[in-house]
C-alpha cells in the first residue's frame, strides 16, 4: 500500500513538473518576442518616426529652439540645417559648437559626417548611420533637416535584457526542480534529462538569435559586443555543468555507478565521445532548433511549429500535388522499396554464383562487379543521364537499333523513375553482393553436405540452409541500405532532376530546393530534414522491437 | 648574434605598407592574373598594399553575409550583380550616390547605361560596374562567311545546310534555362515582376516570346532535342553545328581547329530586336569598411580606362567602359558592344531568385512535354505567387 501511494506521489510531482517546463517556456516565448520588439532603440525611432512629421511640422512653426525640446524627448540631440543650392549640392550650415565638439578630434571625421548627412537627406525620411548615432532627416521647401541621436550603446543592454529573461526561466526550473526532486531515480534522469534538453535548446536557440540580430540592418537589432555574448555562453556553460553535476553526485543507479567505477575507459573514449558531440550532435540539434525558425530574405523569426504545420498539414490539403509532402513521401518510399528489393535479387544472386567453389576467374569477376560500388556516385550519376539523352544517348541509340522508337525519358513521370531506377540498382547491388558473400563465407559447409544426404533440392537448400543463415548478417546491411537508398540525393538530383515538374524528387531532394533554389528558406528545409530524421529513427525503432522479439521468441 | 640578425633582416623584409585594402574575388585563370597585375601597379603608384583573396563562386554570397556583419569582412568585394537587393537589405553594402556626385558622376558616364543601371537598387548605386556577359551568336565559318541579320535569314541557311549534309544542325541554344530564352522574352516586352510584388509572367509578350521558340525547337527542324551544355560543346567541336547562341564563356571550350565568328543575335523579326539577358558585375565596398576613400580611389582605378584596358587585353573581360569598343574591325568587340546595348540587365531586386526554376520548368512543360503555353505561364505565376506570400 505504501509503495503504491508513494509511485502515485511521484507521478504528480512528475506531471506538476512538466506543466511548469511547458509553461515557463511559453512564457519566455512571448516575453522574449515582445522585448526585443519593444525595449530597444527600435521602439523609440519607431515612435519618432511616426511622429515626425508632426514634430517638423512643429518646427516650422515654432521654431528651432522650441521644438528641438520636444525632439530631446525622443534621444536625439540637436538639428543641422541643409541647404540646398541651386546645382543640387547640400550646403552645410551647422550647428557650430556641435560639429566642432563632434568632428575635434578626429579631423577625417567630417567628410563621414557629411556623407551620412548627405545619405540621410537623400533617403528622406530614413535613418542613416554616423559612429554609432542614427542621424535622422526631414525634407521641406528645399531645406533639409537632420537630427543626430544617442549612442546606440546605451540601449545595448536593453536589447539584450530579453536574453536575461530567459536566463532567469532556465535558473527557475532549476530551482523548482530541487523542489520537486523525484525519489525515485529513474524518474531523476527523466527530469535532468528534460532540463539539459532544454538548456541546449535555449544555447542554441540564443547563438541563432544573436547571431542574427549581428545581420539586421540599422533599423532593426543594433550591433552586439563580443563581450556581452562571451558573458552569457558562460552563464549557460556553468549553469548546465552544476546542475549535471549535482544530479550526478546524488545518483545511485547502475548508470552512475558504472561512471564511477569505469572512469579509465571512459576517460579514454571522452575524446571520440567529444569528437562526436560536436561533429554530429551538433549539427543535428541546430538543424532540429533551426527548423522552429522562419528564415526569409535572412531573417529569422521564431514560429514555433508553423514549419511543421505547413508540410504536414498545408501539404495534407493538396494531396496530389507533386511538390507536396505527401507525394514526395510516397515516391520516396516506393523508390526505396523496389530499390532494395532489385539490389538483394541481384547481389545475392551474383553472390550465390561467385561463392560457388570451383568457378574460374573469380577474382576478375569480383572486381568487375565492385566497379559500380568503386566510382564515385555523382560521376556515374552524370554519364548514366547523358546516357537517357532523347537524341544523342546510348540507350534510345540501342533502342533503335533493335527496332523500336526513341523514348523521351524525363518527360514523362514513369520512364524518368526508371532511369533514376536503373542507375541506382546498378550502383547499389554491390554493396549487397559483398555483404552476402561475406555472410556465406559464415555458414559452415557440413550443413549442406547433411542436407544433400537427406535428399534436400537446391532450392530447398536455399531455402532452409542459406537464408536463415544470411538473416543475421543481412539485416544490418538492409538497414543501412534502406536508409542510404531514402536519402540518395545525388542519383535523383542529377539523372532526373526531379523532373518532370518535380514528380521525381525524393524528400531529401525537396528539402535541397527549400535550402537553395527557393532563396534561402532555411527553416523549412531544415524542418524537412528533421521529418526524414524522424521517419528513418522510427522506421529502425521498430525493426529493432521486431527483430529483438524475435530473436527472445526463438 | 646570429638569431638576432635573422629576425632583424626578417623584419626588414617584412615592411608592410601603413594603409592597406582587401579585396575579395570569385576570379580564377586569365581574370585573376589581369587582376593581380592591376593591383601591382596600383601598389607601386599609390604606396598602399592589396591583399588579394579568391573565394569560389558558390560560397561567395554565403561567406560574405557571415562575415561583413562580423566586422571581418573586406574592405571591397567583386561580385554579380544579382545579389544587390538582397545585401542592401541586410544593411551589407556602401551607397556609392555621394561619391560620384556631381562632377564625379562624369566617371559614370564612361560605362555602358545598361551596366550602370544594373548595379542601382531602389535608387541608390551600391558598386561600379567592371564587366558583363551576354549572349552572342557563334557561328561556323566553315559552313557561313558572313552571320545573319535575322532569324529567316538563320533558319534558311540552316535548312539549306542541313539538306546538303543529313548529320549537322542549324542552331543550337539552351533554350529550357531562362537565362537564354530572355533574347525572346524582353524583345516581346514580356515583364517578371512590378514594384508592388506582382507576378507579370502571363502577358502577351511572354506567350508570344515562347511561341516563337517552339516554332524554332519544333517546327523549323533546325535544333537537336534536349540540348544541355555539354551537348552544344560537342556537337560545336564535331563541325556538326552551324550556329550556337552561348554567353562569351563559350569561346574558352571551342577547339582551336574550329574556324568561328560571333556576331549579335540576328533580329526576330523586323520589329523586334533580340534582348537577351546582361549578367554584370561590379565592385562593392562593405559598410563598415574603415578605409572608404582608398577604396573610391582603387574603383577608380580599376573600373577606369586603364584597369579596364587590361582587364580586356590580359583578363579577355568584356569591360564595361565604352570607349574601349571603337576598334569596329574587331568582329568581337562589335558583336559584344552591339549586344550590350540591346540586352537587359538581370534584376537585382531579391524577388528575382524566385523565377528561375519555375520559369525553366514552364519553358520544359511547352517545349517537351507538349502543354499549352498558358496552362505552363499560369501553373508557374501560382507557383511563384505562392513562394512569395509564405
Amino acid at each position: 500500500m505504501n509503495k503504491e501511494s508513494n509511485n502515485s506521489k511521484i507521478k504528480l510531482n512528475i506531471f506538476y513538473f512538466i506543466v511548469f517546463t511547458v509553461f515557463i517556456i511559453i512564457l519566455q516565448g512571448i516575453l522574449y518576442n515582445k522585448t526585443i520588439k519593444m525595449n530597444s532603440l527600435n521602439k523609440e525611432l519607431y515612435l519618432v518616426k511616426e511622429n515626425s512629421n508632426k514634430l517638423f511640422q512643429k518646427m516650422e512653426v515654432e521654431g528651432y529652439k522650441k521644438a528641438s525640446l520636444e525632439f530631446k524627448k525622443y534621444h536625439f540631440e540637436d538639428v543641422f540645417y541643409f541647404k540646398e543650392a541651386q546645382d543640387k549640392r547640400y550646403q552645410f550650415i551647422y550647428n557650430r559648437d556641435l560639429v566642432k565638439s563632434l568632428t575635434q578630434k578626429k579631423l577625417k571625421e567630417s567628410s563621414l559626417l557629411d556623407k551620412s548627412i548627405y545619405d540621410s537627406c537623400d533617403n528622406k525620411n530614413k535613418l542613416s548611420e554616423f559612429n554609432g548615432k542614427y542621424i535622422l532627416s526631414y525634407i521641406n521647401k528645399g531645406k533639409c533637416y537632420s537630427f543626430l541621436t544617442v549612442k546606440i550603446s546605451n540601449t545595448l543592454n536593453s536589447g539584450l535584457g530579453a536574453i536575461w529573461y530567459l536566463l532567469i526561466g532556465v535558473i527557475l526550473i532549476m530551482l523548482v526542480s530541487f523542489i520537486f526532486i523525484p525519489k525515485n531515480n529513474k524518474n531523476r534522469v527523466i527530469v535532468s534529462t528534460i532540463i539539459l534538453l532544454y538548456n541546449i535548446f535555449f544555447f542554441v536557440y540564443s547563438l541563432i538569435i544573436l547571431g542574427n540580430a549581428q545581420n539586421k540592418n540599422i533599423e532593426g537589432i543594433i550591433n552586439i559586443t563580443k563581450s556581452n555574448l562571451i558573458q552569457i555562453f558562460i552563464i549557460i556553460i556553468i549553469s548546465t555543468l552544476l546542475f549535471i553535476g549535482f544530479y550526478i553526485s546524488k545518483f545511485n543507479t547502475k548508470l552512475t555507478n558504472t561512471l564511477i567505477k569505469y572512469k579509465t575507459p571512459y576517460l579514454y573514449i571522452l575524446p571520440g565521445g567529444l569528437g562526436i558531440a560536436l561533429l554530429s550532435f551538433s549539427p543535428l540539434f541546430s538543424g532540429i532548433i533551426l527548423s522552429f525558425f522562419r528564415v526569409k530574405y535572412g531573417e529569422y523569426n521564431f514560429i514555433w511549429f508553423g514549419n511543421y504545420y505547413d508540410i504536414l498539414i498545408g501539404g495534407f490539403k493538396n494531396i496530389a500535388n507533386p511538390e507536396g509532402f505527401y507525394y514526395t513521401f510516397f515516391i520516396t518510399v516506393i523508390w526505396t522499396l523496389i530499390n532494395i528489393f532489385f539490389h538483394l535479387a541481384i547481389g545475392m544472386s551474383i553472390a550465390l554464383v561467385l561463392n560457388k567453389k570451383r568457378l574460374k576467374f573469380k577474382k576478375i569477376y569480383s572486381i568487375i562487379f565492385i566497379i559500380p560500388w568503386a566510382i564515385p556516385n555523382y560521376i556515374t550519376a552524370l554519364i548514366w543521364k547523358s546516357m537517357f539523352h532523347k537524341q544523342f544517348g546510348s540507350i534510345n541509340n540501342l533502342l533503335v537499333f533493335l527496332g523500336f522508337e526513341r523514348i523521351s525519358w524525363f518527360t514523362n513521370t514513369t520512364t524518368a523513375f526508371l532511369a533514376n531506377l536503373f542507375t541506382n540498382i546498378w550502383l547499389g547491388f554491390p554493396f549487397m553482393m559483398v555483404m552476402t558473400l561475406g555472410a556465406l563465407q559464415s555458414i559452415p559447409a557440413h550443413l549442406y553436405d547433411a542436407a544433400v544426404m537427406d535428399g534436400a533440392t537446391k532450392w530447398q537448400q536455399f531455402k532452409y540452409i542459406t537464408l536463415p543463415m544470411l538473416k543475421p548478417a543481412l539485416l544490418p546491411s538492409i538497414i543501412l541500405g534502406i536508409i542510404w537508398t531514402f536519402n540518395m540525393f545525388n542519383v535523383i538530383y542529377l539523372v532526373s532532376g526531379g523532373e518532370p515538374n518535380g514528380s521525381t524528387d525524393i524528400l531529401i531532394t525537396e528539402a535541397y530546393r527549400w535550402a537553395f533554389e527557393r532563396n534561402g528558406r532555411y527553416g523549412y528545409s531544415a524542418a524537412y530534414a528533421t521529418i526524414i530524421f524522424i521517419v528513418l529513427y522510427l522506421y529502425n525503432y521498430t525493426t529493432n522491437k521486431i527483430s529483438n522479439r524475435g530473436e527472445a521468441n526463438e | 648574434m646570429k638569431i638576432s640578425i635573422i629576425l632583424l633582416l626578417l623584419a626588414i623584409s617584412n615592411i608592410s605598407f601603413a594603409k592597406s585594402l582587401t579585396l575579395w574575388h570569385a576570379y580564377r585563370g586569365k581574370e585573376r592574373k589581369a587582376l593581380e597585375k592591376i593591383a601591382k601597379i596600383y601598389e607601386k603608384e599609390e604606396n598602399i598594399k592589396i591583399n588579394l583573396l579568391a573565394i569560389p563562386y558558390d560560397a561567395f554570397d554565403k561567406k560574405l553575409t557571415a562575415s561583413i556583419p562580423r566586422m571581418q569582412g573586406p574592405d571591397v568585394f567583386i561580385f554579380a550583380n544579382d545579389k544587390i537587393g538582397n545585401w542592401a537589405e541586410s544593411g551589407l553594402i556602401e551607397t556609392l550616390n555621394y561619391y560620384f556626385y556631381n562632377k564625379k558622376r562624369l566617371f559614370l558616364t564612361l560605362m555602358f547605361d545598361t551596366t550602370v543601371n544594373s548595379m542601382v537598387y531602389k535608387n541608390k548605386l551600391y558598386a561600379i560596374p567592371l564587366a558583363f556577359k551576354v549572349p552572342v551568336l557563334f557561328y561556323n565559318k566553315k559552313y557561313i562567311k558572313n552571320p545573319p541579320k535575322t532569324f529567316d535569314d538563320l533558319i534558311s541557311i540552316s535548312k539549306k545546310e542541313m539538306l546538303l549534309n543529313k548529320k549537322i544542325f542549324g542552331l543550337g541554344y539552351e533554350n529550357t534555362n531562362f537565362f537564354f530564352h530572355s533574347m525572346f522574352y524582353f524583345a516581346f516586352g514580356g515583364k517578371l515582376f512590378n514594384n508592388k510584388k506582382e507576378v507579370l509572367i502571363n502577358s502577351k509578350g511572354a506567350m508570344k516570346s515562347i511561341e516563337f521558340a517552339k516554332f524554332l525547337a519544333l517546327k523549323t527542324k533546325i535544333m537537336p532535342e534536349e540540348i544541355t551544355s555539354a551537348v552544344l560543346t560537342t556537337l560545336f567541336n564535331k563541325n556538326k553545328l552551324i550556329f550556337v547562341i552561348n554567353g562569351p564563356w563559350f569561346s574558352a571550350e571551342i577547339d582551336k581547329e574550329i574556324n568561328y565568328g560571333i556576331a549579335p543575335i540576328p533580329d526576330i523579326d523586323v520589329g523586334h530586336k533580340a534582348k537577351p539577358y546582361m549578367s554584370n558585375e561590379g565592385i562593392f565596398i562593405n559598410k563598415y569598411s574603415k578605409n572608404k576613400k582608398d577604396a573610391i580611389k582603387f574603383i577608380r582605378f580599376l573600373a577606369g580606362i586603364r584597369g579596364a584596358k587590361i582587364r580586356m587585353i590580359d583578363g579577355d573581360q568584356s569591360v564595361s567602359v565604352k570607349s574601349l569598343y571603337r576598334n569596329k574591325n574587331d568582329e568581337r568587340l562589335l558583336a559584344f558592344k552591339l549586344q550590350a546595348e540591346n540586352s537587359e540587365p538581370i534584376s537585382n531586386s531579391p524577388l528575382m531568385s524566385y523565377f528561375w526554376a519555375p520559369m525553366a520548368q514552364s519553358l520544359k512543360k511547352v517545349l517537351e512535354q507538349n502543354i499549352k503555353i498558358n496552362k505552363a505561364l499560369n501553373d508557374a505565376k501560382i507557383k511563384i505567387e505562392k513562394l512569395l506570400s509564405k
